[in-house]
């Protein structure tokens, strides 16, 4: 039943407004007063006439609501005094979406997600009498990558309030880089998840930027009561939809990134692309060919290419090339130390 | 007519300015709460130790306001033992978060010191936890929501 939400705030209203023995048979004004008070500006006659008819329609689309007009008195009422659109149920088939649903989540792994959903589905499936078999013994049908409880996953919770409240966090912060603690503000927009790891994304005050925090680097995050700073529209979207990963390099722009590759690693690519700029072009007779990405280069992108070792070369930028092999000494480096 | 109660305010300062004292730990934020003040510090282990070494706190550990002389004591520990007891680290590079809790601090400008006092634990030989001139001005603290 797709319903937006002040449609269904209104059907609430009219369907409380029926059922009101008190002041029973309303008539259309009474219906547009009742909805005004629920939404805050008054409804026209029309909503109103398309609600009571959507509201009469069969399941999935409606309530299958027994509303009668009377022509003579011009007022409407439920002809099953007993009804009311909140006792409408979930359906079988409602049910099973929603478990299908919590198996995807329960099987991607609730330490990914906040306990908290799980608990609230829990408790929607329990009011239906149905339960969500999450034991060991249910055989499961969905397998994803499997993550133990990890460090900072507790913060999800606070920091998902904080992105949805708009509410600056005082964090923590331990670099792995500089191996050294510091204390911030974040004025968190985006909780992101990238290679099963979570992410708090937002303005950093430290920074004077928008920047990427890893929920396992965090500690102890405290709201706070002062004025959120939000991000430029555009730099927010473009930090957040033209990066693979989820560190860029903070002085590069947005630019198109050319690699000569392989047949295996074009068919890797191409079965799964990593961004919708992708465009594999000039395949050769063998199978190899060009992809381009429209990107702003990040430390995941170059992580990314090294993997595929020699099956790879970057064509443009050309300093992607030399970072791919300085980084590959630098870790030679550190193990030899 | 009874005065009127102003209620009291969680207040953070981050990276409080200091005189001076120990730079690892340092102290990354001070909150002064109602029945309490907590103190989180961030500590990198040194690569001059046999596996980076050990912490401790010791339990006399205090915080002392310059001005009215008066000395708050350490109640509880969060991330690090007491003394004798240590925490024991595995590499030159492990880190650890804890958080010191202390008796409450009035809540006006104050200048403290965070003394960990170097006679009860003769093996710590002087590597005591020790800041000095914490400024904490009413003026730079975040409020807690």
């Amino acid at each position: 039943m797709g319903i937006n939400r002040n449609a269904y705030i209104r059907y609430k209203a009219i369907d409380l407004r029926l059922r009101n023995r008190y002041r029973p048979l309303p008539d259309m004004d009474s219906l547009i007063d009742a909805c005004a008070k629920a939404i805050d500006y008054r409804p026209s006659i029309e909503t109103i006439q398309k609600d009571i008819k959507m509201m009469r329609e069969d399941p999935p689309k409606g309530f299958a609501a027994p509303i009668k007009f009377c022509r003579r008195k011009l007022v409407y009422e439920y002809t099953d005094p007993d009804f009311s659109i909140d006792k409408i149920g979930l359906n079988d088939a409602d049910i099973e979406g929603i478990k299908k649903a919590l198996e995807v989540i329960n099987s991607i792994g609730t330490s990914r997600v906040s306990q908290q959903f799980a608990h609230s589905m829990g408790k929607v499936l329990t009011a239906y009498n149905e339960e969500f078999d999450g034991s060991e013994n249910a055989r499961k049908i969905i397998q994803t990558d499997q993550i133990p409880l990890y460090r900072g996953m507790e913060h999800f919770d606070i920091l998902y309030r904080a992105c949805s409240e708009e509410i600056p966090v005082s964090v923590i912060h331990y670099s792995y880089d500089k191996m050294s603690f510091n204390a911030t503000v974040i004025h968190p927009r985006v909780l992101k998840e990238f290679e099963n790891r979570w992410y708090v994304v937002g303005f950093s005050e430290d920074h004077n930027c928008i920047r990427t925090f890893g929920l396992d680097r965090l500690y102890d995050p405290v709201l706070l009561k002062q004025k959120f700073i939000k991000i430029n529209q555009e730099e927010e979207e473009l930090y957040l939809k033209d990066v693979y990963g989820v560190y860029p390099f903070s002085d590069e722009k947005k630019q198109t990134i050319l690699i000569r590759a392989s047949s295996l690693v074009i068919n890797y690519f191409m079965a799964y692309p990593i961004h919708s700029s992708q465009k594999v072009k000039n395949r050769g007779e063998y199978g190899h060919g060009e992809i381009t990405f429209d990107l702003i280069p990040s430390h995941e992108l170059i992580r990314l290419f090294r993997s595929y070792g020699n099956e790879i070369e970057v064509i443009q930028p050309e300093w992607i090339n030399t970072e791919i092999f300085q980084e590959k000494r630098q870790w030679q480096r550190r193990r030899q130390q | 007519m009874a005065k009127k109660k102003t209620a009291i305010k969680r207040l953070i300062w981050q990276k409080p300015e200091m005189e001076g004292g120990r730079q690892n730990p340092s102290i990354l934020r001070i909150t002064a709460r109602e029945n309490e003040t907590q103190i989180d510090l961030g500590y990198s282990a040194y690569n001059i130790y046999i596996n980076g070494g050990w912490i401790r706190i010791h339990e006399d550990t205090y915080l002392h306001d310059r001005k009215a002389g008066n000395h708050y004591k350490l109640t509880k520990a969060e991330g690090i033992p007491i003394a004798p007891e240590k925490l024991e680290f595995q590499t030159k590079t492990d880190w650890q978060y804890f958080s010191l809790f202390f008796e409450p601090l009035p809540q006006k400008d104050l200048i403290i010191d965070f003394i960990e006092p170097d006679h009860s634990v003769a093996s710590d030989n002087g590597n005591n936890f020790d800041f000095y001139g914490i400024k904490l001005k009413l003026a730079d603290a975040l409020e807690e929501y």
